[in-house]
């Protein structure tokens, strides 16, 4: 909880000086709202905070400073009064004396300036603290798992694979003692009584008898073996990464995000196997879906959870007629006459590990983690030029999975920011931790999780705690919620947990909820879905197609890749 | 700023009374540090902070805008009185015959 643990001293007495004092260590930035949601950064976040202190001591310092200037003319005037009491002594000692209760060590000025310079390094010390906090054993246990699986993987394929069959030995064996335990605790004998006792007992608690009551409780020969949460997966990701490069002919020197360096191996790979193929490389264009199958939304939305439910709606398989590779990008008019849009862009569609004509697959999603400016990204720049939005324009990105990433891609990119003006990302699902470009002052990002969602730990990376983006975790266990959010939500299935309809609910429920950073977050959206008189929704399809030999500029709308073009296929 | 060409109560212009100008000047520019001084607390009392230690930080900060608004008080006070000082003071350097200042104290002293 932010802020729990600091302190503020106060002195023993009155007239003692008094300090700003930071108490015990506060926690980490994670601000647990109740009802299964998490909150991290945004508007009440740990950064925020520390950068309001911070701007607070300047201020108390600038007033240290004009006090002291203020007890500077308070001398000088001590000064004057003295000259002139040499001409005029019988009225010096009132006018001595009520300036010397101006200038005062103990409650005038002099005192004022002392305590606003200890207010402004007490308040320097508390940002300190939470700062510190921040620095979380995470990012230690980050660089342990990259350096461990880096050198794991350098000792080469031989000894990786025998360490692997010692592993699953040492599985094996651990498995039968627990079966034998198991299967001892379910005879009528003392010891398979006390077995049995640790099993109930371990069950409702946690630690080494948790441990234990997982081992030996329940049905079954063996525990039941649920799938991680999404912050283990995330923590372990690195690593895996690290170690899969290590494995890599050569010597691979140790990187910070070796998550990224892998997916851009892989993409090289399945250029390479698409090559083989006989698949010629690719380019990316887009054209206006004349008369889209699916049912357009001309209804304005009016939260997160229709901007959500509009996301549902572009995908295939969601039965609504959307055709694959399509993104819909919604005109708002405004009562005041002005214009906004929003942007919703569904996930990936195709998981062939080769690029085929739909831009929304898993060649996207590589390109996007590996850094690079993916092929749905450029769908997505394509259909906004070719729909016209101004670059005064508000424009709200949504996207779920793949399009989150590419909706953060967008918004990140310095050229893009020139042409648009992205006023608020909504993701959901995605895994945008790894995202750290600069975003403009005027952008607010709001990221979706859950701790079932294994695909929002893909990129290694947890979400950074910053003012301008806003991450709120689900778990799914622990929500109160009712409806299709909840059945949306049910189980810790990784499936289902990743499902755009979960997350739809999830929106919907945010919609209700009143928090600091998601407060900001909605201030922000109003600008784009506030005061509403009419909608409509156009859908541009991109495709990748047969690149050309020389560049061309297709029905107007399709052209070189901003920010770096990454044709599908190998290079030349 | 009123308080760098406030005249004297019963002394009337300072004109050219040296002494008086320089208290003036003084007194206006404490006057327009502790204007300034107390913009800045102001804005450092509205940050955006919310746990326990912040309403102590705050409750901190009212404290010292108590006491430069008591300071302000007792400057408007003194203005006056400074001023009437040095205007005397003034008065009695122009007073025809006027020598020096152990000349005028001898005849104002009082046990």
């Amino acid at each position: 909880m932010i802020g729990g643990g600091i302190g503020v001293g106060a002195g023993s007495d009155a007239g003692a000086e008094r300090d700003v004092a930071v108490g015990p260590t506060p926690g980490p930035d994670t601000r647990d709202i109740g009802r299964g949601l998490t909150v991290v950064g945004g508007a009440g976040g740990t950064r925020a905070k520390t950068e309001d202190l911070r701007r607070a001591a300047a201020a108390l310092d600038e007033a240290r400073t004009r006090l002291e200037e203020a007890a500077d003319r308070a001398t000088d005037l001590v000064r004057v009064i003295d000259e002139a009491s040499i001409w005029s002594p019988a009225t010096e000692d009132t006018a001595r004396e009520l300036v010397r209760r101006i200038r005062g060590p103990r409650t005038g000025l002099v005192a004022c300036a002392t305590r606003s310079g200890e207010h402004a390094s007490g308040l320097r010390r508390t940002a300190s603290a939470y700062e510190d906090a921040e620095r979380d054993t995470g990012a230690l246990f980050r660089g342990g798992s990259i350096a461990l699986g880096g050198l794991v993987g350098e000792t080469g394929p031989l000894v990786a694979a025998a360490g692997g069959v010692l592993a699953l030995v040492g599985a094996l064996q651990a498995a039968s003692t627990v079966a034998a335990a198991r299967l001892l605790s379910r005879t009528p004998t003392p010891i398979g009584f006390g077995l049995r006792w640790v099993g109930q007992a371990g069950e409702r608690s946690s630690g080494v008898l948790g441990v234990a009551g997982w081992a030996l409780g329940g049905r079954g020969l063996l525990p039941r073996l649920d799938w991680p949460r999404a912050a283990a997966t995330q923590a372990v990701v690195p690593g895996l990464a690290a170690f899969l490069r290590g494995l890599a002919p050569g010597r691979a020197p140790l990187v910070g995000d070796p998550v990224r360096d892998v997916s851009g191996r892989l993409l090289t790979l399945t250029g390479g196997l698409a090559w083989l193929l006989g698949r010629p490389p690719s380019t990316v264009v887009v054209a206006p879906v004349v008369a889209p199958a699916r049912t357009t939304a001309d209804m304005p939305p009016r939260g997160l959870g229709d901007l959500m439910d509009q996301v549902e709606t572009g995908y295939p398989s969601s039965g609504r007629g959307a055709d694959p590779g399509t993104v819909s990008i919604q005109r708002l008019e405004h009562e005041d006459g002005s214009v906004s849009w929003v942007v919703s862009i569904p996930g990936t569609e195709d998981w062939s590990p080769v690029a085929g004509a739909n831009p929304l697959d898993l060649t996207s999603d590589l390109q996007a983690v590996a850094g690079r400016m993916s092929d749905a990204a450029e769908v997505v720049r394509q259909a906004m030029v070719s729909a016209g939005i101004q670059p005064e324009e508000a424009v709200a990105l949504v996207g779920h999975s793949l399009g989150g990433l590419v909706a953060m891609q967008v918004a990140q990119d310095p050229v893009l920011q020139e042409r648009f003006t992205i006023r608020t990302v909504l993701t959901a699902g995605s895994p945008v931790g790894a995202l750290t470009g600069t975003l403009p002052a005027h952008t607010k990002v709001l990221s979706i999780e859950s701790t079932a969602d294994q695909v929002t730990a893909g990129d290694g990376a947890a979400n950074r705690d910053d003012p301008q983006r806003t991450t709120v975790v689900v778990d799914p266990a622990r929500t109160d919620w009712r409806g299709s959010a909840s059945r949306a939500w049910q189980g810790e299935d990784p499936g289902a947990a990743h499902a755009v309809s979960a997350y739809t609910g999830a929106a919907y429920q945010l919609d209700c909820l009143d928090e600091p950073s998601i407060d900001a977050f909605r201030t922000a959206q109003d600008d784009v879905l506030g005061g509403v008189r009419a909608a409509s929704t156009q859908v541009f399809q991109g495709l990748r197609v047969p690149a050309p030999a020389s560049t061309t500029n297709l029905s107007g709308v399709s052209g070189p890749v901003l920010g770096g073009p990454s044709p599908s296929g190998p290079p030349g | 700023m009123p308080f760098h060409d406030h005249p004297p109560a019963d002394v009337g212009p300072a004109g050219d009374a040296p002494t008086t100008r320089r208290a003036q000047h003084a007194l206006g520019d404490l006057h327009d540090a502790l204007v300034s001084a107390r913009c800045e607390l102001t804005e450092a009392r509205d940050v955006e902070w919310v746990s326990s230690a912040a309403g102590s930080y705050r409750r901190l900060l009212d404290e010292t805008l108590g006491d430069m608004e008591r300071i302000s008080r007792a400057l408007a006070d003194a203005l006056d009185v400074v001023l009437r000082h040095t205007a005397a003071a003034d008065a009695a350097q122009r007073a025809p015959g006027a020598v020096c200042g152990p000349y005028d104290v001898l005849f104002t002293w009082k046990p």
